[in-house]
């Protein structure tokens, strides 16, 4: 069964790549535009990967990660941050929010997908 | 006379002057009754013995006459008879006759004849013949015992004897001596009385005047001895009088003369008291013009020179807390400014990255994925393609941004009609207005609005506004856009249905990426510097741009333009000739201005302050005189009067404009008509009333014709960005610039001609700053151009900069303003004026 991941990002053309890679690669995506969107499809879908981007829309990707940490159900999802600024309290902020990592925009969707292939164990 | 002595004197200083005058008079009288009685009694026994001999004496010889006879005769009986009858007279003690034996023969005692008397006094008598008086002491009765020879024919026969009893003399003495003792004692006491009297009447008004004294003394001043007589005692009296009123006076006036110190003495201590409280207003009163007063003013002297050292010391310290507030301030600024550039840095890079990510993201795929179907490429590439323009949307945003901020857009001002220009963005727009349904409106409720603007800028600001009433009105809303003329202002309100903007968020949707962060906004895309570049143009055209709105009322945007001078034809954008348009000439040229007034005075003054901003003056006192002098001399400004003697101004204008050659000098009317209407359809470029504001003027020919013969500035600065702004914000103040990237291409440049002023950055490559100021300091021709030294760098290096001959030092960050006012300045401070012609002439002129 095709592993289900989440892609969160509030700029339609960088979740169209994403989609795009991720489907190409076999993978079951789901998509969301704003953070409340992000957090219902992920407690609800339990994905095996979350990708969220931080600046979003009526909830941020860190407010979302940490939502999801503090349900047990989703407490374990494996969640990675998309993140345009690169400052290091950016990636802290991430982090404390109980991100497991983060990629910083612009990325490599092939870098994307080779991380993504890591964490799933394929 | 004890009272002469010292001794007495000194005996008798006890003693009262009545009894002193008792003691002086009683002893005289004394002496002179002890005196009178001596002789008078003396005298009066004398006479009264003397008439006693005498009468003995006579008796005596009458006896013995009478007893001659008898004796002669022996008749005793005779001679007895005799004596008895001599014996008869009472002061008769003892008669007898003695015979030459002396014998006593007749006796009238009886008894004692046959008796011989042989007392001495009877022999002498016997024996001398002649008469013997002796007066005895016969026991404390006095006797005279007389002895009287009896003769006849001088044959002695014998003697009388007769012995009278003086005790009647003495009786009679006695009695003398009693009255005259009882009349020196009546004398003596009356002399007593008298004496007391008189001392009374010497001593009463010296006691008096004693009392008097006495109780001046303990302090009576207004007692006063009464004065009755004119004698020593009532000179004494009032001489005491006088003294007293002296006195008095004395007294009085000393009294005042202490009363008055006290009062001020009084004002001072109070005074002083103020002083040491802290209170250091006012002074004391000096009064007069004694030691106190000198006292008193050498404190308020004194109290002054405190005053002035503490107001000194005051404002020192003030001074000290407000440079120290400002420091503070500007710390505060610089912080929030640092941070705000930061925070500014980060949204710009994740603004920047977004579509970034897409480019790459998708360029990746399409390199990755050649086998594609060609649908998706397409697709693909066009996100990339949208995203690349956003990105370039983006980028322009940001530097339109900065170019404002910094002053260095390059506006291309004209006259334009601000309808037109509305009109103009709405109809790019409506196509998307008529796609989302929305209800779009365009109202010009007057006709024709002038401005001075730029006409593509002005267009991209109601584009961003309309485009954004578009974007956050839903389907089926109205956005109204209405222009007006409210005063002297155009106004442009592009009101829309939206969802409003909250009041506390009004200034915020005005700042960089500000956009109001809400769920519902933030789906609505934009690069969030489209109302901050709005209000940045708006602003750079005197303008202003506001937003009225509430949450859920829509948004009014609320343009205000100056209104421009010209008569909008229809629909031409371009009004005026296009010499006309500012600063369209280079800098570093000469300037004409012809002034034409019949008014002498008037055109002294404008001459003055043309000359004085560096324009060469021409001068004509009519209409004709104004024609003729402009087609002949070409100024490049005309500033002209609407009543002259033989035509109006606008006859004038008239003819200018008609004329070919000079339809393109510029006009501006100075006039106390106030017909703006006829002067800008005439074509006048501007129109001023008098009384000319000398500054307004200014700016309008300043605008119209640009500076005469700008003052060249070299900039020397590495760093190409704030190279650019210096030349911006330089070139803003209408300087000609000259730039440089390095010190050795600021000596070659200087070869070349000396600028006016240099702005230096000290960290250069290859010759720092300092270096390249101590050459300009050994040469003769570069040592004074005056130095502003740029630097980041520390104090340190800064005071070196200032030691090697660096007029100024401005620190980096420097703002516009501090930097252009700290130029004018210093060439306003050296006595450079805007009209002295560069010395450098050579330099290419810098286009604006």
């Amino acid at each position: 069964m095709a592993k289900q991941i989440l892609v969160a990002d509030d700029e339609p053309a960088v979740l169209r790549s994403l989609e795009f890679i991720l489907k190409k690669e076999g993978y079951k995506v789901l998509t969301a535009v704003n953070g409340q969107e992000a957090y219902d499809l992920a407690s609800a879908n339990l994905p095996d990967l979350v990708l969220l981007d931080v600046q979003m829309p009526r909830m941020d990707g860190n407010q979302v990660c940490r939502q999801l940490r503090d349900e047990e159900a989703s407490a374990h999802l494996y969640i990675i941050m998309i993140t345009a600024k690169g400052q290091e309290s950016d990636r802290v902020n991430s982090l404390e929010s109980g991100a497991n990592e983060f990629i910083t925009k612009p990325f490599s969707p092939r870098k994307v997908i080779a991380r993504v292939k890591e964490i799933l164990g394929e | 006379m004890p009272l002469t002595e010292s001794g007495g004197v000194r005996a008798g200083r006890f003693l009262s002057l009545n009894l002193k005058l008792a003691l002086a008079i009683v002893p005289l009288i004394l002496v002179f009754m002890g005196f009178n009685y001596v002789v008078i009694l003396d005298h009066e026994k004398l006479i009264l013995e003397r008439e006693t001999e005498k009468r003995a004496s006579s008796m005596a010889a009458t006896l013995a006459i009478l007893s001659a006879d008898a004796l002669s005769t022996f008749s005793e009986y005779q001679l007895q008879q005799n004596v008895s009858q001599f014996a008869r007279d009472s002061d008769i003690v003892s008669v007898a006759v003695l015979d030459r034996q002396n014998r006593v023969s007749a006796h009238n005692h009886l008894s004692e004849r046959g008796k011989t008397l042989d007392t001495p006094a009877a022999l002498r008598a016997r024996d001398s013949q002649k008469e013997v008086i002796e007066v005895s002491p016969e026991g404390s009765i006095r006797t005279l015992d007389v002895f009287y020879p009896i003769q006849i024919d001088n044959k002695p026969l014998g003697l009388v004897h007769l012995r009278l009893s003086l005790a009647s003399l003495d009786q009679a003495l006695a009695r003398s001596q009693r009255y005259l003792t009882g009349l020196t004692l009546m004398l003596l006491s009356g002399a007593v009385v008298f004496v007391g009297f008189l001392a009374r009447w010497f001593t009463q008004p010296l006691l008096t005047l004693a009392h008097v004294a006495r109780s001046l003394s303990r302090g009576h001043l207004q007692t006063r001895a009464h004065v009755q007589s004119f004698d020593e005692v009532g000179l004494l009296g009032t001489a005491l009088n006088h003294m007293a009123s002296r006195l008095e006076g004395m007294i009085e006036r000393e009294k005042s003369a202490r009363n008055r110190l006290q009062q001020r003495v009084g004002q001072l201590l109070e005074f002083t008291d103020r002083v040491v409280a802290g209170e250091l207003r006012g002074s004391a009163d000096p009064g007069e013009d004694d030691d106190m007063g000198r006292l008193i003013l050498a404190v308020n002297e004194m109290v002054r020179h405190l005053r002035i050292i503490l107001e000194d010391e005051r404002s020192v310290r003030e001074n000290l807390e407000r440079s120290r507030a400002e420091l503070e301030e500007a710390n505060e600024k610089l912080k929030e400014l640092d941070r705000m550039k930061s925070e500014f840095l980060n949204t710009v890079s994740h603004e920047l990255r977004t579509p970034l990510t897409a480019i790459k993201a998708f360029a990746e795929i399409l390199l990755d994925n050649e086998g594609e179907d060609q649908e998706t490429q397409i697709e693909f590439l066009g996100i990339i393609n949208k995203e690349a323009d956003r990105l370039t949307r983006l980028i322009n945003n940001l530097l339109d941004l900065s170019r404002i901020e910094a002053g260095r857009m390059n506006w291309h001002f004209e006259p334009a009609d601000l309808e037109e220009v509305v009109t103009a963005a709405c109809d790019t727009l409506r196509p998307a207005a008529d796609k989302k349904e929305i209800n779009f409106v365009i109202e010009h409720k007057s006709e024709g609005l002038p401005v001075h603007a730029d006409y593509d800028k002005m267009q991209q600001v109601f584009t961003n506004l309309v485009g954004n009433a578009l974007k956050f009105t839903p389907s089926g809303g109205t956005v109204r856009v209405s222009t007006r003329r409210v005063g002297d202002k155009a106004e442009v309100i592009v009101a829309d249905s939206g969802m409003g903007v909250a009041p506390e968020f009004h200034a915020k949707i005005f700042e960089k990426f500000g956009q109001v962060d809400t769920s519902e906004t933030r789906e609505i895309k934009g690069s969030g510097l489209g109302l901050p570049i709005a209000r940045s143009i708006v602003e750079a055209h005197k303008g202003s741009l506001t937003v009225d709105s509430d949450v859920g009322e829509g948004a009014s945007f609320i343009a205000r333009l100056p209104l421009f001078g010209i008569e909008v034809g229809n629909g031409s954008r371009h009004l005026n000739p296009p010499d006309a348009l500012p600063i369209p000439h280079p800098h570093g040229v000469h300037r004409t201005v012809l002034i034409v007034d019949d008014e002498a005075s008037i055109r002294r003054f404008l001459r003055h302050l043309l000359e004085q901003e560096g324009y060469d003056v021409l001068e004509a006192a009519n209409g004709r005189e104004g024609i003729t002098r402009c087609q002949r001399e070409k100024p490049d400004l005309v500033l002209l009067d609407l009543r002259l003697p033989d035509s109006t101004g606008f006859e004038i204008l008239g003819d200018l404009k008609k004329n070919a050659e000079t339809a393109g000098i510029p006009v501006v009317i100075l006039s106390i008509i106030q017909d703006r209407e006829e002067g800008y359809r005439l074509g006048a470029a501007d129109y001023l009333t008098k009384p000319v504001d000398r500054d307004k003027l200014m700016e309008r020919i300043h605008r119209l014709i640009g500076h005469s013969a700008a003052l060249d500035v070299m900039v020397v600065e590495d760093d190409p960005s704030v190279q650019r702004a210096l030349r911006a914000i330089l070139e803003h103040q209408h300087y000609a610039v000259r730039a440089v990237s390095s010190a050795e291409d600021a000596l070659t440049e200087l070869r070349g001609g000396v600028p006016d002023l240099i702005l230096l950055d000290l960290m250069l490559p290859g010759l720092s700053g300092n270096d390249f100021l101590k050459e300009l300091k050994q040469n003769e021709e570069w040592a004074p151009i005056p130095v502003v030294v740029l630097t980041a760098a520390d104090l340190g290096t800064r005071d070196e900069a200032r030691l090697l001959g660096a007029h100024s030092v401005v620190g980096k960050p420097f703002s516009e303003g501090e930097l252009t006012g700290l130029i004018r300045h210093i060439f306003e401070g050296d006595g450079l004026s805007l009209g002295e012609p560069a010395p450098d002439s050579g330099s290419p002129p810098e286009s604006s």
